[in-house]
């Protein structure tokens, strides 16, 4: 019986350590395997007590137009779809389909959106995506974020997302203004402070 | 009850027998068995109660700075540096863990210490890789993957505070976003879940309550689980049921007084009998509400729809069941309290907006009102007393203000429960006093 209670123990110490440990297996996969996608990016900067400091992103994606790429779209349904992505001609992402069912292709990941969201005129949808926080040391992140609005002066709006796709699981690689990491930015900012 | 001098020749007694065993004066078994016969030294359970205590703060403050310095990140390590740190918590808690298993498995402070402190560095692990890679995931996810990873702690040991992270973890993955903002369209499996993980701790807490009803570990989890589940309800009622929401919540209190009555110590302060408390307030609360709700939505529409219709209708049961047991082992019980559950399915099948249900309830709460009254000065309990006597004010006066009547008038029925209220608590003092002659 001791013996029993033992291996029980052994298997919930092996339980507690396997999810952090698949959780970093399926995102190293990914970041490496996974399609890239481009998104164009918009910082804002709330504060999260318990994960850290983050730079909340938005992105120009997330605007889905209703009439030419929803289906099935149910009046009062709020919760999880799947957006399959296609790439603009400036090589940027956006949403080609949204739908309930989940697809097992590249391109289709998990969103989130709520029926108040529908905008007044019906005829787009803001869907949120799973990556669209970029965390950061703490006092950093509000300097990303002004980094973001002193670039964007002028109508020049260069911030990128970039993604990684496969099996329906996206995963997020870096922030990028004008070509270079935003960490990047950020760390010589500060320094020359 | 022991006084100082008492106490003084105790402690010199157990600093004795150590030496008298030594000298072979007496045997380590007549060693216990004086001590046994004595019982503990009130200092000696104090010194253990503070152990307990600070035990658990120091771990809850040290895990608590783990994760705050967790939350300052490190974006000048390398990733693969991040990730290894990542794991540093939960082996570390594990280690420590393993350590009280090992060494320590009796002692209260190190297991619930190093219970608790694995417990919270399950959460900062998933965490820190969550924040080294970006991964937002869904919020209720991680609740739901940390509380699985907890559960076995509750059961391996026991741990009262293994069982309290445990049920706020449930209770926290139970306050669905989604569900709160799309009433319309509530996922129907949630409250299935809900009752998995709400089961799944039940058998701990049976046990608990058979080793010690009276000890801390069980009064905590009684307020937690019972506090808990009324919190819960509001957003795991599967929308088909959501109109049966007064139901579900009456059926909830009837159960948690029922269990009281049948299992409880009716001798305990009030306080650590949780069940009692939360079940026999929210019978009154319940009834004072019910009396003058008409409205069509109070009441349960549903029967027959859903399968989750079986709940309240089963608890509503159970507790009847539990109350004729009480009544057959001739334990105390409110006779007119133990007609809730029937009152209650009685007013949620005849509820059609119209005055039957209300007055039916009305009735029913003077009634419970007198019979908390007289139960209270039978049995000297001041809180059930005014109990009764607050049901009664509390119907009379909602009552009397729906009509137009005079200032005077209504100020002539306030002196008169005045009046009642004092002369109540007279008696009970009487009573009281007549007691401990």
């Amino acid at each position: 019986m001791k013996r029993l209670w033992w291996w029980i123990v052994g298997l919930m110490v092996i339980a507690q350590l396997s999810i952090p440990a698949y959780l970093i297996i399926r995102q190293e996969d990914t970041l490496k395997h996974g399609r890239l996608y481009k998104f164009k990016t918009a910082p804002v900067d709330p504060y999260d007590a318990f994960r850290g400091k983050y730079v909340q992103l938005s992105f120009d994606a997330g605007r889905v137009p209703l009439g030419s790429v929803v289906r099935d779209y149910e009046a009062g349904y709020s919760g999880r779809a799947y957006a399959t992505l296609g790439e603009d001609a400036e090589g940027y992402a956006f949403v080609k389909k949204l739908s309930y069912e989940p697809a097992k292709l590249d391109q289709a990941i998990p969103v989130h959106f709520y029926e108040s969201w529908v905008s007044k005129d019906k005829t787009n949808i803001v869907i949120t995506f799973p990556f669209e926080r970029y965390y950061m040391e703490e006092g950093k992140a509000p300097e990303a974020e002004k980094v973001y609005r002193e670039h964007s002066r002028g109508g020049k709006r260069d911030a990128v997302a970039l993604v990684r796709v496969k099996n329906s699981y996206a995963a997020l690689e870096d922030v990028l203004i004008d070509g270079e990491p935003i960490r990047k930015i950020v760390k010589r900012k500060l320094q020359a402070k | 009850m022991q006084d100082k001098a008492d106490l003084r020749s105790l402690d010199w007694l157990y600093s004795q027998l150590p030496i008298l065993e030594k000298a072979q004066v007496i045997t380590p078994e007549t060693s216990e068995k004086i001590r046994a016969h004595y019982g503990e030294l009130p200092q000696s359970k104090i010194i253990s109660i503070l152990q307990i205590i600070f035990g658990i703060l120091g771990a809850a403050l040290v895990a608590g700075g783990i994760i705050l310095i967790i939350a300052h990140n490190w974006d000048d390590l390398p990733r693969v540096v991040r990730v290894i740190l990542s794991f540093a918590p939960v082996i570390l808690a594990q280690l420590i863990y393993f350590f009280t298993l090992w060494k320590k498995p009796d002692s209260i402070a190190w297991v619930e210490s190093t219970s608790l402190f694995l417990a919270l560095m399950i959460g900062a692990s998933i965490s820190l890789v969550s924040q080294t890679y970006h991964i937002e995931g869904n919020f209720q996810s991680f609740v739901f993957t940390w509380l699985l990873l907890v559960l076995p702690l509750i059961y391996i040991r026991r741990s009262g505070s293994a069982v309290a992270c445990y049920i706020f973890l449930v209770i926290l993955w139970s306050m669905n976003f989604d569900n709160i903002m799309s009433e319309y369209k509530r996922d129907s499996w949630v409250w299935v879940k809900f009752v998995a993980l709400y089961a799944v701790f039940i058998p701990r807490w049976v046990l608990e309550w058979k080793e010690e009803a009276m000890g801390w570990r069980n009064i905590l989890t009684g307020w937690l689980a019972s506090v808990g589940l009324l919190i819960a309800c509001i957003t795991v009622i599967p929308h088909p049921v959501v109109s049966c929401t007064s139901f579900i919540y009456g059926s909830l209190f009837a159960v948690f007084y029922a269990l009281d009555k049948y299992f409880g110590r009716e001798d305990a302060n009030p306080f650590k009998r949780p069940l009692y408390l939360v079940g026999g307030l929210g019978i009154l609360i319940y009834v004072f509400i019910a009396g003058y709700r008409q409205d069509y939505d109070f009441y349960c529409h549903e029967f027959g729809k859903t399968p989750a219709i079986l709940v309240p209708i089963l608890l509503s049961f159970a507790s009847l069941y539990l109350f004729v047991r009480t009544w057959r082992r001739k334990l105390p019980l409110n006779f007119i309290a133990s007609l809730f559950p029937l009152i209650l399915i009685l007013s949620q099948l005849v509820g059609d907006g119209k005055n039957t249900a209300s007055i039916v309830m009305n009735v029913y709460g003077l009634l419970l009102g007198i019979g908390c009254v007289m139960n209270g000065l039978e049995t000297r309990r001041w809180i059930v007393t005014n109990a009764g006597i607050m049901l009664i004010s509390a119907l009379v006066l909602a009552r009397f203000f729906s009509d137009q009547f005079g200032f005077i008038v209504r100020g002539v029925v306030f002196i008169l429960l005045g009046i009642g209220f004092l002369f109540v608590n007279y008696l009970l003092w009487r009573r009281t006093q007549e007691a401990t002659k």
